[in-house]
């Protein structure tokens, strides 16, 4: 049962699954967020009541999120419901390592869902899954030669040999000096 | 789904995110073109040094990173101390000392600081006026 000050959403995902929750942890999500602001508190309603909720509240459709994709989301922002938000003006140095351990547990997923997950906070707006996300893959390349970074994320060589050369030579822009 | 697969403004902010995305950069010719927009080159800048010390490093790591359209960023966007642009300024005028910046920026500036003779009281708003007749000489230069 959920008190009239933890007011419900209900998400549905691509498949058409639905998810119910928390407003504070629904708003992590700046889409989302606004979303609810344009259709208004008297439109969504203080039902406490969650089988009446079922009933009148209308689903949000993510029709670009699947089930699994969106149960890993809602664990993101659940985790982080309470943390402060980030703005831009705040000094955004941020090391690809500095990722605290639930972050890397939660973030210990297979490629296919690590891009997806990308794509989800991208959709969704969330900048902070997107950053670890990103981190996350920046932390796979860390370290690696070109031909070991095709080989992690099969990506095909499409230089000729004198092109390969020729960046090589050119793209050591951001070498530590 | 595969990295590749990623739309360009993702792929631009995974590269932002990478230690040494020249390496990246070296992988394909897409992620080539990833790594040196501008805009990748920023967002790399100031995910490594932050807004306040963004335009310090640009401009000590200098050609290739700071090109002209990566500091109309770095100055419309981070946070730029007044008296560091003063100072770059001054050495700029005085000793020659910019060279690490590219001579695209280097030139324009400089003819443009010759012609307007920009105030000392408002340095900033100098080095981005410069910028913009310098981004509108370059379009001229191109269509001509």
């Amino acid at each position: 049962m959920a008190g009239a000050d933890q007011k419900m959403i209900r998400l549905t995902s691509s498949e058409g699954t639905e998810f119910l929750v928390e407003r504070a942890v629904v708003e992590k999500s700046v889409l989302l967020k606004n979303m609810l602001e344009d259709v208004g508190e008297s439109d969504l309603g203080t039902i406490a009541n969650l089988t009446l909720l079922f009933f009148f509240i209308p689903a949000i459709p993510l029709a670009n999120v699947t089930g699994p994709i969106l149960t890993k989301v809602i664990e993101y922002c659940t985790h982080h419901r309470d943390d402060p938000v980030v703005t831009q003006e705040d000094d955004g140095r941020k090391s690809s390592a500095d990722i605290d351990d639930w972050d890397k547990e939660f973030c210990k997923v297979d490629q296919g869902t690590l891009f997806e997950l990308i794509l989800a906070a991208n959709y969704l707006d969330i900048k902070p899954l997107l950053d670890l996300t990103c981190k996350t893959v920046a932390n796979m390349i860390r370290g690696k030669t070109p031909e070991e970074i095709r080989k992690t994320f099969n990506i095909e060589n499409d230089f000729t040999p004198e092109e390969e050369a020729q960046v090589k030579k050119e793209n050591e822009w951001c070498e530590e000096r | 789904m595969t990295i590749n697969n990623l739309p360009e403004e993702v792929q631009v902010e995974i590269a932002s995110h990478v230690e040494t995305p020249f390496v990246l950069g070296c992988c394909s010719r897409n992620w080539h073109k990833i790594v040196n927009l501008p805009y990748t080159k920023y967002r790399w800048i100031l995910n490594k040094y932050g807004f306040i010390h963004a335009l310090f490093h640009a401009v000590r790591i200098g050609k290739p990173l700071f090109n002209l359209d990566v500091a109309e960023l770095v100055l419309r966007n981070a946070h730029n101390s007044r008296h560091f642009v003063q100072r770059l300024k001054l050495a700029y005028e005085n000793y020659g000392l910019w060279g690490n910046i590219s001579d695209d920026v280097y030139e324009r500036i400089l003819n443009y600081k010759k012609e307007y003779a920009c105030s000392n009281h408002n340095d900033m708003q100098s080095i981005r006026q410069a910028l913009e007749e310098a981004k509108k000489r370059r379009r001229y230069q191109n269509n001509n």
